[in-house]
């Protein structure tokens, strides 16, 4: 080799090597984010119901999990299998069309485990629409109302309160949802005598928590939501990952803007 | 010569490429998540705090992943990698408490919560009621105390501690006893048992007996939601000292004595 052509090895070397850096490194980033699961045959099965306690039929069964998700559906016996699983810790969500969804945090499947989830029930979802709520007017001006109780003037159409549900959820701060509030409770709807339709809810600053502190005092500034939910009387079911009692029926799609009230 | 660099440099390319997934190989799978859980604390007398922020909440051993409490108690331990912890759960002025053995897989959040599991700690704050005076008389015990404050709660649970020799270790006790006092007068409590303080004690009649107590908390409230009601774990095995710790419990008081009957 003569001297005149070294550099040009020099930089076909250079070039080698600089692919060959490259090469590696995405190599050992591909490592880092794709990881394998050490067993690959775990299984999530179990049976979703309606509230009725009959099976539900053509259900949406999917595993969120470490490498992405997966789905089933369920037989015409409610049962589903979610199968060939690795290993790793799950969120299974359940949902069917014209019904709430509902999740499960949390779900370790480790080695060849076969997890079986039980009590999953789907309500049935409302069909109507969320109403106009109006700002929020107190006991005062209905003398039949509950002291603690608030109530929105909206645009309900008359006869049509007896089937609406609306629960409601409160916060003292303006980030309120169904998912980080202090007090929920069902709204009902109210005729008055005039023909006007109200939303009745109560807020009573007399609620406590555990150690008898009471959640609201006279007078604080409060936020509302309201949500459509299908069922009058849902005391949810408590989530662990939330730490608060989760509403399936209340519709995600069906709800007020966030209302500003004092505390009653 | 070309020829012998172009090996060289498949060789090293070979070497890398296995040397660089080696590490997944050893530690598959190699899965990263979140912890979510709660926790509460409450003062001396088990009466509950209005929020529950600022406990912090740390991994065992090593210390490696580290969370805060808000008010509601919640915490999230970010992105911590596959493995057995014991939770270690730390606010200055209150008693430590430690979840031993939490098995975190990884993937979407492991949820310890406060359900069903028992995964819940309750913390205490540090006890500044002292006992000052223990009398055992015939079938019941009196307990005088200074309190830190005005409150007087109306009922005062001690851990009393008991042995034959005298200046003992509470951890080489020979008996132990769980007795619930309640207030009779200012700063002054008295057992109510039905079973005489001495029964089931091992010692022979005759014997003098060394005691002394810790007041021992525990939550007079639980927490509770709407419809849902919550007791948490306020004690832990530790399996390296091979003993239960009670975070909950006082310095112990002085040491008394009585000839068992």
């Amino acid at each position: 080799m003569n001297l005149k052509n070294s550099h040009l090895l020099c930089l076909n070397m250079m070039g080698k090597l600089t692919f060959l850096v490259l090469l590696i490194g995405s190599l050992s980033i591909g490592c880092e984010n794709e990881p394998e699961p050490l067993y690959s045959n775990g299984m999530v099965t179990g049976v979703v119901q309606t509230r009725e306690l009959e099976d539900l039929a053509n259900a949406t069964v999917t595993a969120h999990g470490p490498y992405g998700s997966q789905s089933a559906t369920t037989g015409t016996d409610g049962i589903y299998k979610l199968s060939n699983l690795g290993n790793g810790t799950y969120e299974i969500e359940f949902s069917h069309e014209g019904y709430g969804t509902k999740y499960r945090q949390g779900i370790p499947v480790f080695g060849n485990d076969t997890v079986s989830l039980i009590d999953v029930r789907l309500y049935e979802k409302a069909d109507y629409q969320m109403p106009k709520l109006n700002p929020v007017l107190y006991y005062s001006s209905f003398p039949y109302m509950d002291e603690h109780s608030i109530a929105m003037l909206t645009d309900l159409p008359k006869n049509s309160t007896e089937e609406m549900q609306i629960r409601i959820f409160v916060n003292d701060t303006e980030e309120v949802s169904d998912k980080n509030y202090l007090h929920s409770d069902q709204a009902h709807a109210v005729t008055r005598d005039d023909g006007s339709q109200v939303l009745v809810a109560p807020v009573n600053p007399q609620i406590v928590n555990g150690g008898g502190e009471r959640l609201f005092t006279k007078g604080q500034t409060l936020y509302l939501i309201a949500y459509v939910c299908s069922i009058r009387e849902e005391n949810g079911e408590f989530s662990k990952y939330y730490g608060l009692p989760i509403f399936s029926t209340v519709d995600q799609q069906q709800h007020s803007p966030v209302i500003e009230f004092k505390a009653p | 010569m070309i020829f012998s660099k172009n090996l060289l440099i498949v060789y090293l390319f070979a070497i890398l490429l296995f040397s660089g997934c080696s590490e997944k190989d050893e530690f598959k799978p190699y899965l990263k998540g979140d912890i979510v859980g709660y926790a509460f604390y409450f003062d001396e007398f088990g009466n509950e705090f209005e929020d529950f922020s600022g406990i912090n909440v740390i991994t065992l051993p090593g210390r490696q992943y580290s969370a805060v409490t808000d008010e509601k108690g919640r915490y999230e331990l970010k992105n911590v990698i596959n493995g057995t912890y014991d939770l270690s759960f730390e606010k200055e002025g209150f008693g430590t408490m430690i979840l031993p053995g939490v098995k975190h897989l990884g993937g979407t959040p492991t949820v310890m919560g406060y359900y069903y599991g028992n995964e819940a700690p309750y913390l205490y704050q540090n006890i500044s009621t002292r006992i000052t005076h223990l009398e055992i008389d015939s079938d019941t015990i009196v307990a005088s105390v200074s309190l830190s404050g005005p409150y007087q709660p109306f009922l005062l649970r001690l851990r009393l501690f008991f042995s034959e020799r005298e200046n003992f270790d509470t951890g080489s006790a020979q008996a132990v006893k769980n007795i619930t006092v309640f207030d009779v007068a200012p700063s002054y409590y008295k057992s109510s048992t039905t079973k005489p303080i001495y029964s089931g004690l091992p010692f022979e009649s005759g014997d003098k007996v060394y005691y002394k107590a810790g007041i021992f908390t525990y939550a007079y409230t639980v927490t509770f939601y709407n419809d849902y009601y919550f007791e948490g774990i306020d004690t832990y095995f530790d399996y390296e000292k091979n003993k239960t710790i009670y975070p909950n419990l006082s310095d112990e008081s002085e040491e008394f004595s009585f000839i068992m009957p």
